[in-house]
């Protein structure tokens, strides 16, 4: 069956359709370039309404596992790729990736040429596109038509004290499930809260700090949330991944921007200011801090990517914030950026002893 | 940090000559190393006694020694030359060993030398079993158990404790044999007696067998901050049991969760980390396919060949970075050279799959053992890109150059019972990729499969596509179908013949999918590149590759094998600077990535691609060259001539037609008489029939061989009618149905020489005169420049039949002529092409020859290039090139040298006289440097019941011992082995071979070793 891939701006590629063929997707057209994953990227929250156009050819080679997901549901409008594996196997697979997504209503594209694909986004910006079974005759009306999908509103967590320390909230903006597992495995207790969470529910779980999650979209749609964020700073060692990371800029003062075509992948040097340091990690943003905004903010530049110059991390000096704009939690990605799990802990303790 | 201003000089130890395990891929890390040293403005000072490399040329370094690598000629050109550092990580085990026996010996600190990147202590804990044990232990990272034993007893009691199975490995024994994996303590007292028995150190290493574990390969990058990238993943298509370099391998990774991937990338990342790195290094781990248990099997931390691949797959340019990390930069300045814009502190994003596979001898070597394990046994290697697993896998295979029926069918030439079958999967050889192949063509099943080979299923399962693909085409072969086997990489002649449709129509009903041109850019498209690296995909819509115009197209000779080496990639590269010069925009189409043609910074435009005529023609369409150069690219580029003239493409320089005159017998004949020239009685034949009828009528002894082949293949000497049938049977199977050449065989002086002609007139650069007579290989002999016993008169002629032949060939560019003097000259042989010895005879004569040739086949003549009609003035000295075999790595192969070309490299010796040049010479090829009269020659009695030794024997003084019990031989003799049992098993070559020996098998290099050694050294 025929599959039809039409972007805002008139092109079009004719491919095979995969996943839930009578679903019509619709959104922001990203292209990610991670070579392994696959089923941690489709199931990453941030992804809420884009379409993901893989740059790797084979996709779904060993299976699906269950355990590897990073949400329950999935935001993603669609996804794009060169080849679907038919065929996979792997100890650790219950599924294959044509059947989950199916099974998740997740439309597709398969055989098409994903580098001319990527070629076209790279030279005219990440842009608005139609995944449709017949051609698309009007982009707006039709574009319009296809429904936004959401996050699922998750309850607050019961908030049991297992006795585990630091005792860290989470603030969900469509967090990654990595991000509660880098904290649990370092010994955390994690309460994971919805992002509208007000600043006395936070404080009723007795928090040792506050990890402000990844999400989906612009960090200009998320004024309402940024007063939260001062009295949190002002509270509680703080600590921001990727919006996170974007929210507490913005709190501060800075400003942020679309960049071109995003930066979604798992090879992006981030070099670190203070040491020189560099290291692979995983991104995934289509916005950034204007570091240009910083200058009136009491905000420092703790990390830069190495080949754009992008601001991908932040500090409050003399204040316990820290944010980065990469994945430290990674899954999928290189894992060298954990540090700055390590880190965030160490700030909630020494502040715990500082309060002590 | 800035690069190193302390230091101004670089040495740089090359790997010598090629020999398997060590091949090409040093040439090109040595050769991308010293350009960006000397770019980086060093003065870099090279050694290396392969004169078949790019990297010994004047350009790559500023001082260059072709000397062997051993401890005291290195040390003397260290004395000379005083350099401020040592660079010792890009010359292979040789380089590495060299620098650890330099370190040892004080000579590093006597004269102050400094050693750049990983240190040797770092070294020392990665290849010394013991210490990197230690580390891991350390590191907390898992290495499978393992003990050396000596006795049953011990071996026994280690097994009980870690468990069965466990692989037995016998140390120093030929190609690993001896070895074996026992399931159970009976097996093991079995297997061990026999590996103790066969172990000159009485020795076996038991190991927990890990067999069946995925293999998985990570090229690592790190520099002198720290900053660590994982530069390429690589999975064995075969599991864990099977030599790396003589596996199918796959980029990146193809079958790893990224939970499985981040885990073994941490280890990797872990162990570089804890080694203290300074460069590049390859991390070899193996997966559990059913659980998340993994092993660390090896770290090699220096460029190697995977270093190599793992450069052509991704296009990141290992050893340049290495060499600039070594000199104090790091990642995070440099700029990767791919994108230019970015920096080579990232690690490179694929957006297409990479295949390779080796190329091995056996097609020459029919009595070799053939069956694959721990020793890598592959003399060479090709890669493929494509955007799917088959049709890397397909392009890969279309690359190998094996038997044509092979590559068409993809299925093996005999036909198999089931049983026959199941052992080729069990026991694994070189042709298993068909086999798998043939069982999926009976629908063997895949979990049955699976369970035979240990190879994960999801590889198979692309096999399985493949046969489908192709199988499909037999029931029905409609157009949508054709278009998907051609999607998937299946060649017009695979679908020709299954489909029973003619090429010509598949070609035509598939028009509308054309094959499309991808750039290898590093980066999956993010960034904008310019790398001019490109490869082909019928499945993709956009062509990126625009025509470079005003160009000339270069073949290259593709796959390492005996016969044809590194030779013919040196020729290539110098084909291109030559069109470059000449303000021609050079393209180069190749698929060896070891080698130095293939580095995209080598020429305008690299296309990765099969060397065959349905890749080579949508190319030549596209890029509309002004020509297309088969002169240097060896027989595989001579063989693509004719059928690309047929399809109206211009071969540039030597007309096609002489080409086909000198591979035809009767033709060339025909032209010799006419020129008076003396040839050897012969004609062709086609079959038994007709071998039997003409060979009386030309008298025995009869040369024969097969046209249109390389390296000697199938030729041999047939003394009687006896031996007649078993030899043109051979022939005619090498030879795919094109003639065979029945000679007298000549005994005499061999001589031969490249020929540089314009047309009309011909330059010899110089005249070679062979040790090994006539019926030793050329390629095996050792070649003396100038002829030491060859009369003026001789000589003269040898210039006057070979301008006569150029001229009436009307050859452009070069051509090499192979003669035996008797008592008059004889031409044996005419190959209109660049030969094995234009690089030696390039390096001797201080003429670049390849680059000269090219000046001639673009328009110039000798009088424009300033060379001489007839004989270049003779250099002073002597130059002696020595063949180098790899005998050790190949068990049951013949030894005693033949017609067929046995030798994988060659070493040069210099000297001012044929004595010092004999010894330099006779040191890394045959490491006889320190033997003398008085150390004797072993022999067997196969050897010495031999008439003509016998005869020269009667006259020598020199102590001859003739061995009937191997158990009379000591281990520690200085003598030299010497043996011409022509079987595959000779006892005493065995002996020698695991005791690492020096063997000489022909009786011409024994008799100058003797004369050489009776004159008192000066």
């Amino acid at each position: 069956m025929q599959k039809f891939l039409t972007l805002a701006d008139g092109a079009q590629w004719i491919g095979t359709a995969i996943g839930d063929s009578n679903r019509t997707g619709a959104g922001q057209l990203v292209f990610n370039t991670g070579m392994s994953g696959y089923q941690e990227t489709i199931t990453d929250p941030s992804y809420l309404n884009q379409l993901i156009a893989f740059t790797y050819p084979l996709i779904g080679n060993y299976g699906i596992d269950p355990s590897v997901d990073q949400a329950t549901t999935i935001g993603t409008q669609a996804i794009i790729v060169h080849e679907l594996a038919d065929f996979s196997d792997h100890y650790t697979s219950r599924d294959t990736l044509a059947h989950f997504l199916t099974a998740h209503h997740i439309p597709g594209i398969a055989g098409i040429d994903t580098r001319d694909l990527t070629t076209h986004l790279r030279k005219t910006g990440s842009q608005a596109a139609i995944l449709s079974n017949q051609p698309v005759k009007d982009f707006a009306s039709e574009f319009a038509a296809v429904p936004l999908k959401k996050l699922p509103a998750k309850p607050l967590p019961v908030g049991v004290q297992n006795g585990q320390q630091p005792n860290i909230v989470v603030l969900d903006f469509g967090e990654k499930q990595a991000i509660t597992d880098a904290l649990i495995a370092r010994g955390c207790q994690v309460n994971t809260v919805p992002a509208t969470t007000s600043f006395k529910a936070i404080a009723a779980y007795q928090p040792d700090g506050i990890l402000l999650s990844n999400g989906p979209g612009d960090p200009q749609a998320y004024k309402t949330v940024l007063p939260l964020i001062r009295q949190l700073a002002a509270a509680y060692p703080l600590a921001g991944i990727c919006l996170g990371h974007q929210l507490i800029a913005c709190a501060f003062g800075a400003k942020t921007y679309q960049l071109t075509f995003g930066h979604h992948g798992l090879n992006h040097p981030v070099k670190n200011c203070t040491t020189g340091e560099v290291v692979m990690t995983a991104q995934n943003h289509d916005f950034a801090v204007d570091p240009a905004s910083l200058a009136k903010t009491p905000l420092v530049v703790t990390y830069t990517e190495l080949n754009d110059g992008s601001v991908e991390g932040l500090s409050l000096p003399q204040q316990n914030v820290q944010s980065v704009q990469f994945h430290p939690e990674a899954h999928p990605g290189p894992q060298e950026a954990g540090i700055f799990f390590d880190q965030f802990i160490q700030m909630t303790t020494q502040e715990a002893v500082a309060n002590a | 940090m800035p690069k190193n201003t302390q230091i101004n000089s670089v040495a740089v130890i090359g790997s010598g000559p090629i020999k398997i395990g060590q091949a090409a891929e040093f040439d090109y890390a040595g050769t991308q190393a010293c350009l960006s040293l000397k770019a980086a403005g060093y003065h870099v000072i090279l050694i290396n006694s392969n004169p078949a490399t790019i990297m010994t040329d004047p350009e790559t370094a500023d001082e260059v020694y072709l000397q062997p690598l051993k401890l005291a000629s290195v040390t003397a050109v260290l004395e000379k030359s005083q350099p401020d550092a040592l660079l010792p990580t890009l010359g292979g085990q040789t380089g590495l060993n060299l620098a650890k026996a330099l370190d040892e010996a004080g000579v590093l600190s006597r004269l102050h030398i400094s050693l750049l990147g990983t240190s040797l202590a770092t070294i020392n804990q990665a290849e010394d079993r013991a210490a990197f044990k230690t580390l891991m232990t350390q590191l907390q990272q898992p290495i499978p158990a393992s003990t050396t034993v000596h006795h049953v007893a011990s071996a026994l009691t280690f097994a009980a404790k870690i468990g069965y199975p466990v692989i037995v490995r016998p140390a120093f024994t030929l190609g690993g044999s001896g070895g074996g994996i026992a399931d159970d303590p009976t097996a093991l007292k079995q297997i061990l007696q026999r590996g103790l028995t066969m172990s000159p150190v009485n020795e076996c290493l038991i190991e927990q067998s890990i067999a069946g574990f995925k293999e998985i390969e990570f090229e690592v990058m790190r520099d002198n901050l720290g900053t660590k990238i994982i530069v390429c993943s690589m999975e064995n298509f075969d599991p864990v049991g099977i030599h790396t370099g003589d596996s199918i391998v796959y980029a990146p990774a193809q079958t790893l969760s990224d939970t499985e991937l981040q885990t073994l990338r941490n280890a990797a990342l872990t162990i570089v980390e804890a080694l203290n790195i300074k460069g590049g290094c390859n991390v070899q781990l193996a997966q559990d396919p059913h659980s998340a248990q993994y092993y660390v099997i090896e770290v090699n931390p220096r460029v190697s060949r995977s270093s190599a691949l793992a450069s052509k797959a991704t296009g990141y340019p290992i050893a340049k970075i290495a060499a600039e990390i070594a000199v104090g930069m790091n990642l995070s300045e440099i700029k990767n050279p791919v994108t230019k814009t970015t920096y080579a502190a990232f690690e490179p994003a694929l957006d297409y799959v990479v295949a390779k596979i080796p190329r091995f001898a056996f097609d020459k070597f029919p009595t070799a053992d053939a069956h694959l394990g721990t020793q890598m046994k592959a003399t060479g290697e090709v890669m493929a890109i494509g955007t799917t697993l088959e049709e890397a896998t397909l392009k890969a295979v279309a690359s190998l150059e094996l038997n044509a029926t092979v590559q068409t069918t993809l299925l093996p030439l005999q036909r198999l019972t089931k049983s026959q079958l199941v052992a080729e999967l069990t026991q694994p050889t070189d042709q298993r990729l068909f086999y798998l192949f043939a069982a999926c063509a009976n629908h063997w099943p895949l979990a049955k499969l699976a369970e035979l080979t240990k190879i994960t299923p999801f590889f198979l399962s692309k096999l399985q596509h493949i046969m489908t693909l192709a199988q499909q085409l037999q029931t029905l072969p409609t157009v949508d179908n054709l278009l998907a086997a051609k999607r998937y990489g299946l060649s017009a002649a695979t679908c020709a013949h299954y489909s029973g449709l003619s090429t010509a129509a598949i070609v035509n009903a598939t028009a509308q999918q054309p094959l499309v041109y991808k750039m290898v850019d590093t980066c999956a498209g993010e960034f904008a590149s310019a790398t001019p690296y490109f490869y082909s995909t019928a499945f993709g819509t956009t062509n990126e590759s625009q025509p470079l115009g005003h160009s000339v197209l270069v073949l290259g000779s593709g796959p390492i094998r005996i016969g044809q080496g590194i030779e013919f990639d040196y020729t290539t590269v110098h084909c291109v600077k030559a069109i470059q010069q000449a303000g021609y925009q050079a393209i180069v189409v190749n698929n060896n990535p070891e080698t130095v043609s293939t580095d995209f910074s080598s020429s305008d435009k690299l296309y990765f691609e099969p060397l065959t005529l349905a890749r080579l023609l949508p190319i030549i369409q596209l890029e509309q060259p002004l020509g297309v150069i088969v002169q240097f690219g060896g027989q595989t580029a001579i063989n693509l001539a004719k059928q690309l003239a047929d399809h109206g493409v211009k071969i540039l320089g030597t007309s096609v037609t002489a080409t086909d005159l000198t591979e035809n017998r009767q033709a060339f004949a025909d032209l010799l008489a006419q020129q008076h020239i003396a040839q050897a009685t012969g004609t062709t034949v086609k079959n038994l029939t007709e071998a039997e009828q003409a060979a009386p009528k030309i008298g025995y002894p009869l040369l024969v061989r097969p046209s249109f082949v390389l390296g000697g293949r199938a030729m041999a000497i047939v003394h009687n009618a006896g031996e007649l049938t078993p030899v043109i049977k051979a022939a005619v199977a090498a030879g795919h149905g094109a003639p065979i050449l029945m000679d007298h065989y000549l005994a005499g002086q061999e001589c031969e020489v490249d020929v540089l002609a314009d047309g009309q007139n011909a330059c010899i650069p110089g005249i070679m005169s062979h040790i090994e007579g006539a019926g030793i290989h050329s390629g095996d002999s050792m070649a003396v420049y100038p002829p030491q016993h060859l009369s003026t008169a001789v000589q003269t002629q040898l210039i006057k039949i070979a301008t006569q032949i150029a001229r009436a060939l009307h050859c452009v560019g070069l051509l090499n002529i192979q003669f035996v003097v008797t008592d008059q000259v004889y031409v044996i042989d005419v190959n209109p092409r660049a030969s094995r010895t234009v690089p030696f005879m390039s390096k001797v004569t201080q003429l670049p020859l390849a680059q000269l040739a090219t000046r001639l086949i673009l328009g110039e003549s000798l009088t424009t290039l300033n060379l001489p009609s007839g004989l270049y003035p003779v250099r002073d000295g002597v130059a002696i090139k020595a063949p180098v075999f790899s005998f050790n790595k190949l068990a049951q192969l013949p030894t005693a040298l033949s017609p067929e070309m046995k030798s994988t490299g060659e070493t040069i010796g210099l000297g001012k006289t044929f004595d010092q040049a004999w010894r330099a010479a006779i040191t890394d090829s045959y490491q006889l440097e320190n033997w003398q009269l008085s150390d004797g020659i072993v022999t067997d009695a196969t050897t010495w019941a031999l008439p003509a030794v016998q005869s020269w024997a009667q006259q020598q003084t020199v102590p001859i011992t003739v061995v009937t019990t191997l158990a009379a031989l000591q281990a520690d003799t200085p003598a030299v082995f010497f043996s011409l049992d022509a079987t595959g098993l000779a006892p005493l070559v065995t002996w020698a071979l695991n005791h690492a020996k020096p063997l000489l098998t022909a009786l011409d290099t024994l008799k100058t070793l003797v004369a050489v050694n009776q004159v008192p050294v000066r």
